[in-house]
């Protein structure tokens, strides 16, 4: 303590020392203490500018007929490749598709999450348990959790099998037409529910009593008290879950080229493996470029809105 | 539970409920996992055997034939690789914005933050000629390159958050001890935050280990991750399933036990620090 009380008595010297010679040292010294954080963020910046300037070539390529394979020099066309795209069958399949899988998504992994979060959210040995166990799809790599159902899926997999005893089946899973896109939203509420529940259980935890022991003492029924209370409070975390899920929704890419790649025909395919086979297939980088411009501003779009929305329910 | 448990219709539904979720998450992680001890005739027994002879066939066929090892190998360094660099790179970035103001402080914060949510393609098929004019495709430095996109974000944002639950009277008794910035950084901030630096690493880690579309437009033969490998056991016609599952198992396991280390962290890395707990 009375080191600190003799550094404080000492500041005053020292300051006047500076005043007293205006020439550059203590100048100097003072800014490069200033300015050595800011010299810190320089790395990070370098990463961030190797990042930013790619994707600007890519911009510029959306606006060219860039043909990888082609010989031919490539040319500036405006917005030729974004008009192409706005009357193109495949384009607007790509955005139907992954509308719905953005919308099933979040109709089902919120609501879904939040049961499992407040199932869990009591204390005792199978509910600790059980918390351990929702983190392994997390951890596990998006393909893995593909291919684990996908081994279920075949015609005479485990599942079939068990729909078969009670009757149904056996479905075609992810070689049908009409089943291929729910059976990839089905591995995803399998990876991603975990996430829901885990955030909205934190949320959970984190609620005052007060209100709600309030509301018991006022009569409340539990359902009363959960729409009133638990759902507006919990909203700031209901927001993240989906922002994230419906951002990753979106540019789903892993699960569906790990299991579909795209089909059967044309029923499961998204806009980021639209783009990837319109790139690394088709070698047109310039459709590819304007589709991968088109799904960014859709999740630039989709994560400002729910910042927006964050930002007001934190408030 | 304190209070006397009673078979209320609503005790009863909660019991349904939370069994069936739970079969649901755990079934095909059992179910694959025993796959991966099975021969192919148990694989596709009819009905399914729960009851089998296991065998260490798959492992050995996945470990000693073919290149699963290399992938494996190839996935170790582009993920430790690119979490060293990013915290390198990041650390002292996520303290300069946790710890000082400036213009367009949070502009820079949420431009970081903006590439988990930006589609990689957008990024990666324009890095897919720029790398091999530079020799970085099928490269582990280009992918160690291109991987910050993933560990970067995650790392500034969480240690952003980690450096700022410091109170910031600790800092300031040492300033007023006279220590420089340098030496506060590096004595004071940085051994405090040191849990938060290791939970940053793992599930920086692990989002590597789990990363697909990068390996698979910018990695060739010589670089490809796991991810690729386990993919490449599904040909055409007929897929090997009890070497994939046992390939499966070989890449998840370490993950489960590194995760294990930082379950109190989990949820604020997964949100990018925005929640707490849990």
């Amino acid at each position: 303590m009375s080191s600190v009380q003799n550094v404080e008595a000492a500041r005053p010297t020292l300051e006047s020392a500076g005043t007293l010679r205006p020439g550059a040292a203590p100048t100097r010294r003072w800014s490069s203490e200033q300015r050595l954080p800011y010299l810190l963020l320089v790395p990070a910046l370098v990463v961030l500018v190797g990042l930013i300037v790619p994707f600007l070539i890519g911009a510029y390529w959306s606006l060219t007929d860039y043909k990888l394979t082609s010989s031919l020099p490539k040319n500036f066309i405006g917005l030729a490749n974004y008009q192409t795209l706005l009357t193109s069958a495949t384009f607007w399949n790509s955005v139907r598709v992954t509308f719905t899988y953005v919308i099933v998504v979040l109709a089902i992994e919120l609501p879904l999450g939040l049961a499992v979060a407040l199932m869990l959210n009591r204390q005792n040995r199978i509910v600790r348990l059980f918390r351990a166990v929702l983190i392994l799809p997390l951890m596990m790599p998006p393909v893995v959790g593909a291919l684990m159902w996908k081994s279920m899926m075949t015609p005479d997999g485990i599942l079939n099998y068990l729909l078969g005893q009670i009757g149904i089946g056996p479905l075609q899973w992810l070689g049908s037409l009409q089943l291929a896109l729910p059976s990839i939203l089905l591995i995803d509420i399998w990876l991603y529910t975990p996430f829901s529940a885990l955030v909205l259980l934190a949320g959970l935890q984190a609620l005052p009593k007060e209100p709600f022991e309030a509301a018991m003492v006022d009569g409340a029924s539990p359902w009363t008290s959960f729409r009133t209370l638990t759902v507006p409070m919990l909203l700031p975390f209901l927001i993240i879950v989906g922002t994230f899920r419906g951002i990753d929704s979106l540019k789903i890419f892993d699960l569906i080229y790990a299991t579909t790649q795209g089909g059967p025909v044309d029923a499961t395919n998204s806009l980021a493996i639209q783009t990837y086979f319109e790139a690394i297939r088709w070698t047109n980088f310039g459709t590819a470029m304007a589709y991968s411009i088109i799904l960014w501003a859709l999740c630039y779009s989709l994560a400002f809105y729910f910042i927006r929305r964050w930002r007001r329910a934190m408030a | 539970m304190t209070h006397k448990q009673t078979w209320t219709i609503g005790n009863i539904a909660y019991w349904i409920g939370f069994t069936l979720f739970f079969i649901f998450t755990l079934f095909p992680l059992v179910w694959v996992g025993m796959m991966a001890f099975k021969t192919p005739v148990d694989i596709f027994a009819v009905p399914p055997k729960i009851i089998f002879t296991p065998t260490l066939d798959n492992f050995r066929d996945v470990l000693s034939g073919g290149d699963f090892l290399d992938y494996y190998r190839n996935t170790f360094i582009i993920a430790a690789g690119a979490v060293t660099l990013t915290l390198v790179v990041g650390t002292p970035a996520a303290y300069v914005l946790a710890r000082y103001d400036f213009r367009f402080k949070e502009d820079l914060a949420f431009t970081f933050l903006s590439f988990r949510f930006a589609p990689e393609l957008a990024v990666i098929i324009p890095l897919f000629v720029i790398f091999q004019r530079f020799n970085l495709y099928d490269n582990y430095l280009g992918l160690i390159l291109i991987y910050q996109a993933i560990t970067l974000p995650l790392l500034i944002w969480l240690m952003r958050g980690y450096f700022e639950d410091i109170p910031k009277d600790i800092e300031q008794a040492a300033k007023v001890d006279g220590a420089g910035w340098w030496q506060i950084f590096s004595r004071i901030s940085i051994p405090l935050v040191l849990p938060g630096v290791a939970a940053a690493a793992v599930l920086a880690f692990i989002f590597s280990w789990n990363a697909l579309v990068f390996g698979l437009v910018l990695g060739g033969r010589e670089t490809y991750p796991v991810t690729i490998a386990l993919l490449g056991y599904m040909g055409y016609q007929n897929v090997d399933w009890g070497p994939m599952a046992a390939a499966t198992l070989i890449t998840i396991v370490p993950e489960f036990i590194l995760a294990f280390f930082v379950l109190r962290s989990l949820v604020r890395g997964l949100t990018f620090g925005a929640v707490h707990g849990g």
